[in-house]
């Protein structure tokens, strides 16, 4: 028995059955829809819904790094300023792509729900292990909780942010729309930090910076599941 | 779908005429009582119009409305739990699924045939088949990869091979 074979009884039981819906059905559902039927204006383009989440992530790590002084950025040569800030907004484009795509329903994916925060993750530090040699651990603790909490701030905000951007969306997999949102809000405080923070020793940058995005994604993941569960659909 | 979206009644009654079929059969490949499909039915058109705003015109119509019903069928199992029993009405229970005696007799449903696949590789195969999507859609509505849509299909296809040809059905 081949495929050919296989698709031919597949073809014939599928167009055998599938009761068509009967009028008391559709009058059913028509019942309960139609209190509510008014035109709606359907959501912004995918390009539009990117770049929205792309510029609240720049204004909201520039802000925020304004506002806690830009030492990073008085601190890197220009080689670090490119590698690093063009990292860090080529891993947010991805991620603004991502989260887009999870308010969709059936819309393409660039990766899996874990593959995105995860690989975002990794090409940051990637991006930092190759650029800071710097293996000191000088205040180590002190330092890195004042990082810690200002880039969690940011991110906060950014989450926010993108919460209005996406609020008309619908994401079939909360889970993996969280974890995207909450990747690129904690992207949006690793940018923050790389302007603010004048410390490039890699432990500190890997430990602290990127905690933050990790710990966007997780917060993300779960704050989304508890949105859907307390606001169903 | 435009149409609907510019709150046009009769374009929403068309709508479920013409694909309500195809849902129930998706939800019957999970479910075996039929008034729990027709019940899942009937919340993915409820969900269908709170969010089709989300539906762009000129996208496929197929992976959107799969993508919110795959939706309702795990919420549906997450609030009645997964792996609950399964309840059968009498009537449904003499209409179930037949033995090697009987089948190829009565003829197969798609059902029948799909029963004993893993619902991943299942669900592949029905929309394939059933709603006659095609493998990018399906990867859109199952938010997977067309890689990972032609590696369920064809483990699915090893599976239906050998138990057809157990039975003795022919192409």
């Amino acid at each position: 028995m081949n495929e050919g074979d296989i698709d031919g009884i597949l073809n014939r039981a599928g167009a055998e059955g599938g009761e068509p819906a009967t009028d008391e059905f559709v009058r059913s559902v028509l019942g309960r829809i139609e209190p509510s039927l008014r035109p709606v204006r359907p959501l912004w383009p995918p390009w539009m819904l990117s770049c929205a989440l792309g510029l609240a992530a720049i204004v909201v790590a520039l802000l925020g790094a304004q506002f806690c002084g830009m030492y990073g950025w008085e601190e890197m040569g220009l080689t670090e300023r490119v590698a690093v800030l063009g990292g860090i907004a080529a891993v947010g484009a991805v991620c603004c792509v991502g989260l887009t795509a999870r308010m969709i329903p059936g819309a393409r994916t660039l990766a899996g729900p874990v593959a995105l925060p995860a690989g975002a993750v990794a090409i940051v530090l990637t991006v930092l292990a190759l650029l800071f040699r710097s293996y000191a651990v000088d205040d180590f603790l002190e330092n890195g909780l004042i990082c810690f909490r200002a880039g969690l701030s940011c991110a906060v905000a950014m989450g926010l942010a993108a919460g209005l951007v996406t609020l008309r969306g619908y994401a079939v997999d909360p889970a993996a729309a969280g974890a995207a949102g909450g990747a690129l809000a904690g992207l949006s405080g690793v940018g923050m930090l790389a302007l603010h923070c004048p410390i490039f020793d890699l432990p500190h940058v890997a430990t602290w910076h990127v905690g933050v995005m990790v710990v966007g994604a997780g917060v993300g993941a779960l704050s989304a599941v508890a949105c859907r569960r307390l606001f169903p659909v | 779908m435009v149409r609907y979206q510019r709150g046009d009644i009769e374009a929403a009654a068309a709508l479920i005429r013409a694909l309500s079929p195809q849902l129930r059969r998706f939800f019957l490949l999970e479910t075996v009582s039929r008034r729990e499909a027709d019940d899942l039915v009937q919340d993915t058109w409820l969900r269908i119009h709170r969010v089709r705003h989300t539906y762009r015109g000129g996208e496929p119509l197929l992976p959107w409305l799969y993508a919110i019903a795959r939706r309702v069928r795990v919420d549906h199992y997450r609030k009645y739990r997964r792996g609950a029993h399964r309840e059968r009405t009498l009537d449904e229970a003499s209409h179930a699924r037949s033995g090697p005696q009987s089948g190829p007799e009565r003829g197969w449903d798609l059902e029948t045939i799909l029963a004993d696949l893993p619902a991943p590789q299942r669900e592949v195969v029905q929309m394939l088949k059933v709603a006659g999507m095609s493998l990018e859609e399906v990867a859109r509505a199952t938010a997977s990869s067309v890689g990972s849509v032609k590696q369920k299909a064809h483990r699915a296809y090893g599976k239906l091979r050998e138990k057809l040809t157990v039975f003795g059905v022919s192409g």
